[in-house]
């Protein structure tokens, strides 16, 4: 298990908090929450060794949708296809509260 | 011969894999079971894509075999209808994930269920797979839909055993979480051949997407 934390300047404030994804093999939970400080992520991960990984999937991420949040990821080895996929399903979450 | 997602393939030796670049901990575990665990993704012409499972998460080798160097394929379902943790050894029994397969198998008798994960991989090869901390993986072929709040109850009673059992719905070569399914409000993802993909009725949308 790996704990792994970023940290971005991100500065388009979510409202509401969104939890998507499950506690699943192969998949992962991700969790924004409001903040009004600095763009933190949080990672917990059952698959050691991929920061590299992560960073540039983060960093494509924030580079395309500059969120101001919280974030809360608990990783059970998923690809990075999912991690996309489970992103873009919190964003939408998002999109469906305003 | 029907392969599917999560078949395991038993093949006769480690030269038959595609041999791209093995990291050293396939070359140690994998003789020791011969054994590939599908993956869900596209058949290539007489290649079979599928993984090699190491002891810790992140040791999962993606790699292809031949259709012509299977050996054996036991399937997750075939793992159930044989009873395969019956005649298990005493202390694997007493693994939190191994210890309720008979509770489980009584609540999905007339359920067409298998298994799958590491539990599912140890109970085909015999090789110490899984681990006190391992989840119980099971596949489900559903004939019809099942509503939010069947789900719900199903997977309260599959939860009883002190292990976290989490049920995949298999619909064609397409799966997605009945957990998910059950506590969601709008998308939920499935995954497919090609992709993960986010729908609002996975029984429906599923359907329609290619096999």
């Amino acid at each position: 298990m790996e704990k792994l934390h970023f940290n971005f300047d991100t500065k388009d404030a979510i409202s509401k908090p969104v939890h998507v994804g499950v506690v699943a093999s192969g998949d992962l939970e991700v969790i924004l929450r409001p903040t009004d400080k600095q763009t933190e992520v949080n990672i917990i991960t059952g698959s050691d060794g991929f920061k590299e990984v992560w960073e540039n999937v983060l960093k494509r991420f924030f580079d395309r949708y500059p969120i101001q949040a919280n974030i809360e990821i608990n990783d059970f080895g998923s690809t990075p296809g999912v991690v996309n996929l489970r992103l873009t399903q919190a964003l939408e979450e998002l999109e469906d509260e305003k | 011969m029907v392969i599917e997602t999560h078949d395991l393939i038993q093949i006769s030796s480690p030269m038959e894999l595609i041999n791209n670049d093995q990291p050293k901990w396939v070359q140690e575990i994998f003789p020791k079971s011969l054994t590939v665990v599908v993956r869900r993704s596209p058949f290539v012409e007489g290649w079979i894509p599928v993984g090699i499972r190491g002891i810790k998460r992140e040791q999962r080798f993606a790699t292809y075999v031949s259709t012509s160097a299977i050996q054996k394929v036991i399937t997750p379902y075939q793992l159930v209808r044989e009873g395969s943790w019956v005649d298990l050894g005493a202390e694997r029994k007493k693994l939190p994930a191994m210890s309720a397969l008979p509770g489980i198998s009584k609540i999905l008798s007339g359920y067409n269920w298998g298994i799958s994960g590491s539990v599912g991989f140890e109970l085909a090869t015999r090789t110490n797979t899984a681990k006190v901390t391992s989840d119980l993986d099971l596949i489900w072929k559903v004939e019809k839909p099942i509503s939010k709040s069947s789900a719900q109850a199903l997977l309260k009673k599959l939860n009883m055993f002190g292990v976290h059992a989490d049920l995949q719905v298999i619909q064609g070569n397409n799966g997605f979480s009945l957990e998910e399914y059950a506590n969601s409000r709008s998308t939920i993802m499935v995954k497919t051949l090609k992709e993960p993909i986010l729908v609002h009725d996975p029984w429906i949308d599923s359907n329609r997407v290619e096999r």
